[in-house]
């Protein structure tokens, strides 16, 4: 097996692109781990963690519904068959899907990073 | 090549011992589901990230520590110590208080006086610490995957201490998370033997509790796996005799200091006079100090017993108990008694050279999972204090949203 590959085990149930979707606009990174892409949802669940109680709840803005999207995609993705890359975004997307993963990583770190400064000067104004 | 075949013995009975019953599929499941998780290049980081996010939201109240920790709360004598790392703390504070107790931690104030970083700049010394903690994580995921062979193990053990108190940044105030992380690099295997030395020396300079646990690391040469056989050529090796080099330097070191540099060593809050005072705690001080991480020591001591290495398996339990016993001539029980974290990493060492990898992935697992549930307490004088994680506080004000009437 490819350790790069998040396929669907043989005699595994269908992934519900809904609940996916559902999971991850709760909380982003909890239908990426129940799409069996547990690497990157840990790592966004703490990026949305750390970045909701650093920006006062902004970064949840985009991240929720961003997140929500691709995990319905990976989701679909794996019901059709295809198996999807333990890092991969946005499989239905090609202009976003092309993107290498840490660049998209990087630019989730750097918007937080971004809201957080805002959240402060808008803090610090008050 | 004896322990080689041996282990290939034991690693072919487990593979045969696989059975099919529930709980065996659900571990079966869970142990894919973890390699697949620790597949990647940088699987360490992964497991870092994911141990230190577990300790954030489970293991206790991070945040109240690091503000506390950041704020004026700090003891003004650590950042007096970057200033003039000679200074005399003990005539300054009453011998009673913790910043008396500061004269002979010196490695950081040392280092930090040589890079000349601002004394004044308060975020220092808990960043350091933090990252200690961070550190210490990281240690202990390269220690049991170096001593299993197997990056499951790295990841339960990884999540395993951070759910312990060590793990659960606890430390933020002190100094305790770099001492550990010296230590636990220096058990390292494959690391050179004078820098092994040397992290043992640097180490108690970091606290002096460091020195207590440092026997734990005799006992590592004692128990590790390998072709020397015989008592004599153990206790010749370079591994042995560099950690006993720098136990006994770090002792003539603070002698010199204090004849040359004019440094005290103030005694009070530490003695056997606090035993009465903390005996009524000994299953706490004992038990939160491993947690999960017994269950290990519990095996590899069984494991020792039954390659009949009596030398080795005396030389592991007298060393823990020689360092948990110091933390009870102290007032604060826990944060000494956590000083033997080394004898975990012993025990890991010691049960990965007898059982094979599948056994050894249920036995970080259960520490893990024990050490999860468990909670994180604090022991400190006579009160034990329970550490509420942020999942239990977010849980809370959901609740208080949700239900007035519980306001």
């Amino acid at each position: 097996m490819n350790p790069e590959l998040a396929s669907q085990p043989a005699g595994h149930r269908a992934k519900s692109p809904a609940v996916a979707a559902l999971l991850s606009l709760m909380l982003p990174g909890l239908g990426q781990i129940h799409c069996r892409q547990d690497n990157k949802g840990v790592f966004l669940l703490g990026m949305a963690l750390l970045g909701h109680w650093s920006t006062g709840g902004l970064s949840s803005l985009f991240l929720c519904p961003a997140m929500a999207a691709d995990a319905f995609m990976i989701a679909r993705k794996l019901n059709s068959g295809t198996p999807a890359a333990r890092w991969e975004f946005f499989p239905a997307i090609k202009r976003l899907n092309a993107i290498p993963p840490r660049i998209i990583l990087i630019t989730i770190v750097l918007a937080i990073a971004a809201l957080t400064v805002l959240h402060i000067v808008r803090f610090a104004s008050d | 090549m004896g322990d080689l075949i041996q282990k290939e013995e034991v690693e072919a009975r487990g593979t045969a011992e696989t059975g099919s019953g529930v709980l065996s599929n659900l571990l079966e499941r869970l142990f894919a589901r973890s390699e697949n998780f620790v597949a990647g290049r940088y699987w360490t980081l992964e497991t870092l990230f994911l141990a230190v996010m577990f300790s954030v939201l489970f293991s206790g109240g991070v945040d109240d520590r690091l503000s506390v920790a950041s704020g004026n709360r700090w003891f003004p004598a650590y950042y007096q110590k970057i200033e003039h790392p000679l200074l005399d703390v003990a005539k300054i504070y009453p011998p009673q208080n913790h910043e008396a107790k500061l004269n002979f931690r010196l490695t950081v104030p040392v280092i930090l006086h040589l890079l000349h970083l601002p004394a004044d700049q308060l975020w220092i010394l808990p960043t350091l610490a933090a990252g200690g903690a961070c550190g210490l994580i990281l240690l202990s995921c390269v220690f049991a995957f170096k001593v299993t062979g197997d990056r499951v193990c790295g990841l339960y053990t990884a999540l395993a201490v951070a759910s312990t108190y060590i793990g659960s940044f606890a430390f933020t105030m002190y100094y305790d998370t770099i001492a550990l992380c010296q230590l636990a690099l220096a058990m390292l295997p494959g690391i050179h033997w004078s820098l092994k030395g040397f992290l043992v020396f640097s180490a108690a300079f970091t606290d002096e509790r460091a020195w207590l646990a440092s026997p734990i690391l005799l006992a590592q040469a004692l128990c590790s796996p390998g072709p020397i056989r015989t008592l004599r050529q153990r206790l010749l090796a370079p591994d042995f005799l560099s950690v006993a080099a720098g136990m006994v330097a770090y002792v003539f070191g603070r002698l010199a200091l204090e004849a040359f540099a004019g440094l005290t060593s103030p005694h009070a809050g530490t003695g056997l006079d606090y035993i009465p005072q903390n005996v009524r705690f000994w299953h706490a001080g004992l038990w939160l100090a491993l947690k999960g991480g017994w269950l290990l020591f519990w095996v590899a001591t069984l494991c020792l017993w039954e390659r009949r290495q009596f030398l080795a398996l005396a030389a592991l339990v007298l060393s823990a108990s020689f360092s948990v016993g110091g933390g009870f001539l102290v007032e604060d029980v826990l944060r000494s008694t956590s000083y033997v974290f080394p004898a975990f990493l012993v025990a890991l060492m010691a049960a990965g050279a007898h059982e094979n990898t599948r056994w050894m992935r249920i036995y970080c697992l259960a520490a893990f999972v024990i050490s999860a549930v468990a909670g994180n307490y604090n022991v400190w004088r006579s009160e034990i204090t329970w550490f509420q994680p942020a999942a239990a506080r977010v849980l809370h004000a959901l609740l208080q949203a949700v239900l007035p009437v519980s306001r």
